[in-house]
Order: C-alpha cells, then sequence, then structure tokens
C-alpha cells in the first residue's frame, strides 16, 4: 500500500494472556477459540464426531468419566455415567461403538472413580468430592471398597475377601514322607484374580511317621470367584501347644492344592517340614475388603490406592504383583498430615511421588515392607488433585523423562522437581482465572502421536497445549477449545484416538 | 398471671427526640440514643387483701436524619425507582425495659412485666408497603416480704426495616409502577430513620397490711448499620435476542443503533448467570459498538430462565445492569464422542426424538485476535486493509478492533477457496492509536486454514486534536 508500512504475521503461537492484553507479543494471539496448529499453519480445530453408533447400541449419557481400558488383546473404554437425579453411578465397558458391557458396577453417590489396569483386569475405586470447611476434599466413598472387574462383562466384585468357612477333616492316608508329630492345618482359597484369602479352618493333627495325610471335608467357597484352595501346614509344634492356632507360622504345602471349587478332599498328601517355604502367615493381615480411595496407580508392580472416606492422609500399598494383597500392619506409607488429604500418586524414575494438593513427598522402595518406606517432603506448596497427572495411552502416566502436572501455579513439567517457568506460563492469567474449589474437575492426558495435551478445564471446555515445536512453555502453543456441551473427561485410547466425555447440562 | 380487680397506676411519660443528626452515613457507627423514664408510686394506706395492680409507661421516639450523596454514580439520572429499603440494627447494648417492684407488706408477692416495642416512624409514612417491629415481653415474679421484682427485655442485634414498593403503586401515587429520579432526589433527599419504642411495665401484688413501692423503667437505644438500597431499573438501549433459546442453538445476540458520542452505554462485559465475558473470551463470536453476540458458556445452560447483565460506561453512570431473561430449553448432548480432524462440524447426539439419532451443529465460531499493531510512538494510526493468506470454505470475517474494543471497524468479508492462487487485500479506514484484527468464522461447515496476515498501517497525527 502506497504511503503505508506493514505489520506482518505468519508466527501463530497461540494464545497469551499474562496480564493487560496490550502486552500480547506479535506472534501471539491475545483472544482466540476453537484452532489447531499444524506447523505454520492455524486453522479451525477437529470437528468431534459420536463415538457409539447409534443404530446398535443405546449410546450412553451423563459421562463423568472415561479411562483407557487396555485388554489382553485390544483397547477399549471403561466409562462412567452418573445420574444427578437418583444420584447414583454406574460403570460401562465399551468394547467399540457396536459393542457395551454393563452395567459392571452401579454405586450410590459414585460421581468419580479411579481406575488402574493390571494384567487384563480392571481395578475400580468409587470416589467423590466432600465438602471440608472452604475446601473440596476428593476421598473414597464410604462404606464403600475396590472392586476388580474380569473384562468379559461379568459384573464387577470387591477386591480381596475372606477365608472359607467350615472345618476340615484330617486322617492318616496311605504310606508316604511325613515328619511326625503335631502340625496345624488350614486351608486358603484363591480367586481368578489370583487373590490368596487368610488361612481358615485351622486344625491340628498328629503326624504319623511313614503316613501321608488326607484331608476331607475342605471347604468350599460361596464365591464363584474361587478357583483353588490351598492347604497350609505348620511346622512341627514344639509342646505346649499355643491354643491360638493363628500364632503359629503358616507355609503352603507343595503339590497340596484342589484346581476347584467343588472337591471336598484331598489325599495322600507327603512332604517333609524342610519342604515348607513359601509363607502363607502373611495373609492373616490383609485386608479382607480394600476401603475405596481416590487415586490408584502401580508402583513396582505394586497396587497404590490413597485417600480413603475414613483417613484422607492414608496411602496403602499391595505386596508385589498381588493388588488385592494389602497388609493392614505393614502395606501403609507412613506421612505427616498438612490438613489436605493425599490425592494422587505416580511412578517416576523408580520413585513413588504421592501429592496432596498443596506439596509433594517421594517414597523409595528399599525392598522392605511399604511401611518401612522414609517420606521425603519433595515440594511444599505444589501438588496436584485427583487426574491432574498427565496420562498417556495406557493410563498409567509418565513418558519417561518427565510428568505434566496441574498445579494451582499452572501446568507443570516435573523431573523430580516443579520446573520454572511452568509450561503454562504464556496463559497464566487464564489459569490462575479458575475456580480453586473447582480444580478436582481437571483431567489432563497426552496425546504423544499427535503431539497434543489435553486439559478438561473446571469450566469444562478444552484446553489444548500444541508441543509440535517442543515440550517447553516457550513453544508450546495454547488453545481453548469449546462444545455446544460441557466436557467432563477426556482419555487416548488405540494409539492417538481422542475420546471426550460429556455431561447432560 | 392471678386475675383480680385493679386499681390502676399510670405513670406515662412521652419522651420525644429529634436528632442527633449525623452528616455521613459512613460515620454513623453506633447511636447511643438513651432517654429514660421513671416513675414511682407510694401508698401507704393500701391494704389489700387481693391483687393491687400498677403500671409504670414509657414511650419514646428517636429519630436519625442522615444525609447522603446524591447517588448519581449509583443512581443513574434516567433511572426508574422500583423499591427503597431503609434498615437499621440495633447493636449489642441492647433496646432494654426494665421495670423493679419494690413492695413492704408481709405476705406479700409480686410480679412484674416488662414489654418493649419497637417500630419505625418513617417519613413519607403513606408510601411505606412493609416494615417491622419487634415486640418482646419479659416477666418476672417473686413472693415472700420483702419482695423485688425486676424484668428487662434485651433484643440486640435484631434488624428494623420499612420499605417502599412504588411496583404496588401505594396511595395511588405511582401510577407507572415506579418513582422518577427526580422525585427520589426530592422526596429522599436525606434519610431519616425514626423509632419509637414503648416501654411499660406492670406490676401485680397482694398481700395484707401496709403496701408501699415503687416502679421504675428504662429504655435505652442502640442502634448502628444504617443502610438504604434502592432498587431501580433503567431502559436500556440494548436489546438482547433472542429471548428463548433451545439447545444445541446457543447463541445470543445484543444490538443496538449507533449511539450518539459520548457513547453512555459501552458495554465492557456480559454477564450470563455468575459467568462473566469479556470481549477476548473464547464464547464471543464478535463484539463491536453496535453488535455483540456469544455463545452461552455450558456451565450456565440449565432449564427456566437465566438473568443476563451487562457492565456498561457511560458518563452518566457505570456498572452492572440487568439487560433482560433468556429462557433457556435444554437437550440431552451428553455422550462419548471422538476427535476428528477431518470433520468440519460438530456431530453429536439427538435425543429429541426415538430413535437417538445425529445432528450437526457449527463448530462454535473459531477465532483469533492479533497483538495490537502501533507504533512506538502511540501516534495516531491509519490503518487501511489487511492482506490474508488463507484457504478453506465459507465466508472469512474480519474486524479492526481497539483498544478496549471502542471503536470497530468490519472489513468485507473473504469468500475462502480450498485450492487458492490468491491473497486477497481487504480495505479498511480505521483511525486509531492502536488496533487488532479479529479474524472468525461462525457458520457450519465452514473452515479455515490462515497462513500470514499483513497489517497495513501509516502514521497520521501525533494526537487527536485536543
Amino acid at each position: 500500500m502506497r504511503d503505508h508500512d506493514s505489520k506482518t504475521i505468519n508466527i501463530f503461537n497461540g494464545l497469551f494472556d499474562r496480564g493487560d492484553r496490550e502486552n500480547t507479543p506479535e506472534d501471539h494471539f491475545q483472544g482466540a477459540n476453537n484452532l489447531r496448529h499444524e506447523g505454520k499453519l492455524v486453522k479451525t480445530r477437529d470437528g468431534i464426531t459420536i463415538s457409539q453408533d447409534v443404530n446398535a447400541v443405546t449410546p450412553l449419557t451423563n459421562i463423568r468419566r472415561i479411562y483407557n481400558y487396555p485388554l489382553l488383546t485390544q483397547n477399549t473404554l471403561i466409562v462412567l455415567s452418573y445420574n444427578p437425579a437418583t444420584n447414583i453411578g454406574t460403570i460401562y465397558h465399551v468394547i467399540d461403538e457396536d459393542t457395551q458391557f454393563g452395567p459392571i458396577l452401579t454405586i450410590t453417590g459414585m460421581t468419580d472413580f479411579a481406575f488402574v489396569p493390571f494384567a487384563g483386569r480392571a481395578y475400580i475405586s468409587p470416589f467423590s468430592g466432600f465438602a471440608n470447611g472452604d475446601e473440596t476434599v476428593e476421598k473414597g466413598l464410604d462404606n464403600e471398597f475396590l472392586y476388580v472387574y474380569a473384562g468379559d462383562g461379568t459384573a464387577a466384585r470387591k477386591a480381596a475377601g475372606i477365608g472359607l468357612s467350615g472345618n476340615m477333616t484330617i486322617a492318616v492316608g496311605a504310606a508316604g514322607n511325613v515328619d511326625p508329630g503335631i502340625h496345624v492345618y488350614g486351608v486358603v482359597s484363591e480367586t481368578a484374580s489370583g487373590y490368596l484369602s487368610p488361612p481358615t479352618a485351622l486344625e491340628t493333627f498328629t503326624n504319623v511317621a511313614g503316613q501321608s495325610i488326607s484331608f476331607g471335608s475342605v471347604p468350599t467357597s460361596g464365591d464363584p470367584n474361587v478357583t483353588k484352595r490351598h492347604i497350609v501346614a505348620s511346622i512341627k509344634v514344639i509342646s505346649p501347644l499355643d491354643p491360638i492356632l493363628e500364632n503359629y507360622q503358616l507355609f503352603f504345602i507343595p503339590n497340596a492344592t484342589i484346581n476347584d471349587n467343588v472337591t471336598t478332599f484331598i489325599n495322600n498328601v507327603s512332604f517333609f517340614d524342610q519342604d515348607l517355604i513359601e509363607d502363607a502367615s502373611h495373609l492373616f493381615d490383609n485386608y479382607t475388603e480394600i476401603p475405596a480411595g481416590a487415586f490408584l496407580t502401580l508402583y513396582h508392580g505394586r497396587l497404590v490406592l490413597g485417600s480413603t472416606f475414613d483417613d484422607f492422609n492414608l496411602v496403602l500399598v499391595s505386596a508385589i504383583g498381588e493388588p488385592e494383597a494389602i497388609s493392614q500392619i505393614d502395606g501403609l506409607l507412613s506421612n505427616q498430615p498438612n490438613g489436605f488429604p493425599v490425592s494422587n500418586a505416580a511412578e517416576f524414575r523408580d520413585i513413588l511421588y504421592v501429592m496432596r494438593p498443596n506439596s509433594t513427598m517421594s517414597f523409595i522402595d528399599n525392598g522392605d515392607e511399604p511401611v518401612t518406606w522414609i517420606p521425603v517432603d519433595i515440594e511444599g506448596a505444589l501438588g496436584t488433585r485427583p487426574h491432574g497427572i498427565a496420562q498417556f495411552l495406557n493410563s498409567t502416566t509418565q513418558s519417561v523423562d518427565f510428568l505434566i502436572v496441574c498445579t494451582y501455579q499452572g501446568v507443570s513439567l516435573f523431573t523430580g522437581g516443579y520446573q520454572t517457568p511452568e509450561l503454562s506460563w504464556k496463559i497464566e492469567g487464564l489459569w490462575k482465572s479458575f475456580n480453586r474449589p473447582d480444580f478436582g474437575k481437571i483431567q489432563i492426558v497426552c496425546n504423544v502421536v499427535k503431539k497434543r495435551i489435553y486439559i478438561i478445564t473446571p469450566e469444562r471446555y478444552l484446553l489444548v497445549g500444541f508441543i509440535q515445536n517442543g515440550l517447553n512453555p516457550k513453544a508450546i502453543q495454547w488453545e481453548p477449545w469449546t462444545f455446544t456441551q460441557p466436557i467432563n473427561t477426556i482419555a487416548v485410547t488405540t494409539i492417538d484416538q481422542d475420546i471426550l466425555g460429556c455431561d447432560i447440562f | 398471671m392471678p386475675t383480680t380487680n385493679y386499681s390502676s397506676i399510670d405513670l406515662t411519660n412521652i419522651i420525644a427526640i429529634s436528632g442527633p443528626t449525623f452528616t455521613n452515613c459512613s460515620d454513623i457507627g453506633s447511636a447511643p440514643l438513651t432517654p429514660n423514664f421513671s416513675g414511682t408510686f407510694n401508698d401507704p394506706a393500701i391494704n389489700q387483701a387481693s391483687n393491687y395492680l400498677g403500671t409504670a409507661r414509657g414511650e419514646g421516639i428517636w429519630s436519625a436524619v442522615i444525609n447522603h450523596n446524591t447517588p448519581t454514580t449509583i443512581v443513574p439520572s434516567n433511572a426508574k425507582i422500583r423499591r427503597i429499603r431503609m434498615q437499621m440494627q440495633f447493636a449489642n447494648n441492647p433496646v432494654t425495659a426494665s421495670a423493679s417492684i419494690t413492695a413492704f407488706s408481709t405476705n406479700s408477692s409480686a410480679y412484674v412485666e416488662a414489654t418493649l416495642q419497637a417500630a419505625p416512624e418513617p417519613i413519607n409514612a403513606p408510601w411505606i408497603t412493609s416494615f417491622n417491629t419487634i415486640n418482646d415481653i419479659d416477666s418476672d415474679a417473686a413472693a415472700g416480704a420483702p419482695v423485688t421484682v425486676s424484668a428487662s427485655i434485651n433484643p440486640p442485634g435484631e434488624f428494623m426495616f420499612f420499605e417502599y414498593d412504588f411496583t404496588t403503586n401505594p396511595n395511588g401515587d405511582f401510577p407507572l409502577g415506579y418513582m422518577t429520579y427526580a422525585d427520589f432526589i426530592t422526596n429522599f433527599s436525606v434519610a431519616t430513620f425514626q423509632i419509637k419504642t414503648i416501654s411499660e411495665i406492670q406490676s401485680l401484688w397482694s398481700g395484707a397490711g401496709s403496701l408501699t413501692g415503687n416502679a421504675a423503667g428504662g429504655c435505652a437505644l442502640q442502634a448502628s448499620n444504617w443502610s438504604m438500597e434502592v432498587e431501580w431499573y433503567v431502559t436500556l438501549q440494548w436489546t438482547l435476542s433472542p429471548s428463548t433459546i433451545t439447545l444445541p442453538d446457543n447463541i445470543i445476540e445484543l444490538t443496538r443503533s449507533a449511539p450518539i458520542e459520548p457513547d453512555d452505554e459501552q458495554i465492557e462485559a456480559v454477564w450470563i448467570g455468575d459467568t462473566k465475558i469479556e470481549p477476548d473470551d473464547p464464547w464471543v463470536i464478535v463484539w463491536t459498538k453496535i453488535l455483540i453476540r456469544i455463545h452461552i458458556p455450558p456451565d450456565e445452560v440449565e432449564n427456566g430462565d437465566k438473568n443476563i447483565d451487562v457492565e456498561i460506561i457511560g458518563t452518566q453512570f457505570s456498572g452492572r445492569i440487568p439487560a433482560g431473561t433468556l429462557t433457556i430449553t435444554t437437550a440431552d448432548l451428553s455422550g462419548i464422542y471422538q476427535l476428528d480432524d477431518s470433520a468440519f462440524t460438530d456431530t453429536l447426539y439427538d435425543r429429541s426424538g426415538s430413535p437417538v439419532v445425529t445432528q450437526e451443529v457449527a463448530i462454535p465460531a473459531p477465532f483469533f485476535v492479533t497483538y495490537s499493531v502501533n507504533n512506538n510512538e502511540s501516534d495516531v494510526l491509519h490503518f487501511t486493509g489487511t492482506r490474508i493468506k488463507a484457504s478453506g470454505q465459507g465466508s472469512l470475517h474480519q474486524l479492526f478492533q481497539s483498544l478496549d474494543y471502542i471503536q470497530t471497524e468490519q472489513l468485507n468479508d473473504i469468500i475462502l477457496r480450498t485450492s487458492n492462487n490468491l491473497v486477497p487485500f481487504s480495505l479498511a479506514n480505521f483511525i486509531d492509536q492502536q488496533a487488532n484484527v479479529r479474524v472468525y468464522m461462525d457458520t457450519i461447515e465452514d473452515f479455515m486454514k490462515i497462513d500470514q496476515i499483513i497489517i497495513f498501517y501509516k502514521k497520521l497525527f501525533t494526537g487527536y486534536p485536543q
């Protein structure tokens, strides 16, 4: 244009909101909505399509939470639908657009749930937000428990379980090899998910040298999920006999397993005391019902659960490889209360980080029981609420080198400490405008293939961070995405498919 | 309470006090108004075998007259006054009414009852439409000789109010259902609180032999937290439309004719329920001096009526006022969705009928607002247009906007094509010290891809004419 200067804008780096809009840099927007970034281009955002085929199923409504649920052979979704009129939360298992199972779990008051997959099973913990003065705290529902779902459409059941009831009969069997003398015997049940119950039906019997042992009237379980029963025994009892038989250390007898829940006898069991290696006594201390909590995660093959209704400082840790085996004595992580609940946890570089909304501490597995792990305070002001640590494809957190955490300060990279400036530095004004009591609504996921971070905001629209140019405060491009309906939850499934869960108004 | 023949002794002392006068509402604090009354009686010759009634009564009226500033910064001069509420609070040093009777005789008993009534005695009384009073009664009794009884009542912390509701046309003086601002200034040039209290002591005693005694009482008043609230409305230049919406449609507009400067109703923000929407927020489609078009935020969508307020700045008034009421009918759009980067619309569940089907809606107005272009000296610039390198489908809208959206200019739309060798120029004639460009789309199936935007400007003046 004659006599006119020009300002060329050909770099678009997304929304900028740090106080006065006049301070917006040349390559940023002082207002924006529903845009995406591809290379240098800025384009209209992705559209949304329905995820369930209306011709094949009745689409679910009132969606509160969705997780990607990896089965052994495919990725599926586990979905919470909450009806505010009845205050009932119902969980479904959505296999694909044409197939859904459920309801698999229905609980009054379940407005949210924690989830972790383990060996193809789903572990589910119902929780909700409760008023605590001016704050809202997330914790497990009162008188509710951890549930396990097999992934096959059958209803979820309470994890763990009580032992068998009844009395065994014990007699001398055929010729065999045993150490003579008084021994204590009992039975342990095993469920389909591998949970071992406390030993029950304890009896004493005097072994006869050269003769095996036969067991009759072995108790069965009314729980159809029990698939095996194991006979356990002590070594020879030194006189006098302690009448409290639970005080004796019990061991699994090799090859003394009934591989069903029907047969009531096992005959001619031979063993020497020196064959008793695998301890079963620790099973006495386990929870038979694991209280519900507000978060679940995995650490070194252990299930970690935290923030129960009766104690929102409580963090429970299971035995290695046994997510339902949590000792009431040794399976606790000790930590100093600070008035806020434990609200999230994640494993990062072999360390378990446990967070409250306003603090972060760490625990290291020292190879001993969890109760011996020493807490180390990492951060005294920053933490996060449930769903505030970015999930990647398989519903577990972290990539290799970082966690992405939504704190009250902003969206931060966590690499053992919270990096500053935070990733949301450019939109600090927007982040600080969110209502703090509603931070429990925030959920963050990362689509690594699309190079996007998705954040459900407290105002129930999407905040998208495009990381195509790098995952750092300067290169990230932020854009709000709004929809006609409110968005409650988001998940990434099947490599890079983004799934949204929308609520009724 | 025993009932028999009475001979009453009536001690009545009416006290009327006007003032003290306070000159500044904010300096009132605690306002002690403490007249007392008392009376005695002495009847040594009484020889009653039955109950003897004595009464002492006091009545006091206090006035507090409070000046207030002509509230042009609070109530605009074109306001129509709907209601006025005057209120005060009794302080923790309470209104008290007490009585004590001392009777000396043998075999005597006495009963005393203290009554307090406090009620407003407001000015402009024919227009009062509601008020409250405070009534408290306490009593005490004793037997034996000598007899002393007392009673007191303490209503600390209670509020007293009176209201003028002009919408009900009190006294027939407000047929339009409001008081004009001019009349408001005239009739309520000061805020006057008048409180009347009545304190009454009744005593009843019986006995034989000589009987003497006295009755005394007092009434003290401390009040604070004076307030005067005015409900008013104005007829806005802005019109809200539509008045009803049914989801998934969720767009509302505020429109007006071009204002005459100085602009008395420049909108700074729109309130939808509890959500404040400002010009750069994601919910905004377009924001000019004569048109504001916005999406309803999902968190404010619920069946029923929703208040829409605007925050305006003007020469007469600045603040938040109602713009209208929106009736919303919701639809169940909930469900599981997935992002589709090949889609240019949002496909939603449609549960308005059976079975469930789908419906297409526009992606809520995608837009961006560039940074504000100026020169380093903040001179007055002439913005002559833009050149945008864009492709896509549909009409691409552009708007020059000054700081705080005081001035805007709509440019001609660019019709996009998916394949495009042109970088079209859009002419403008916009003069301001700073300007940014809003680029947006607002129609279903429209989409844009923007690669570059060039803004042309030239220094025009170093300042505006003084």
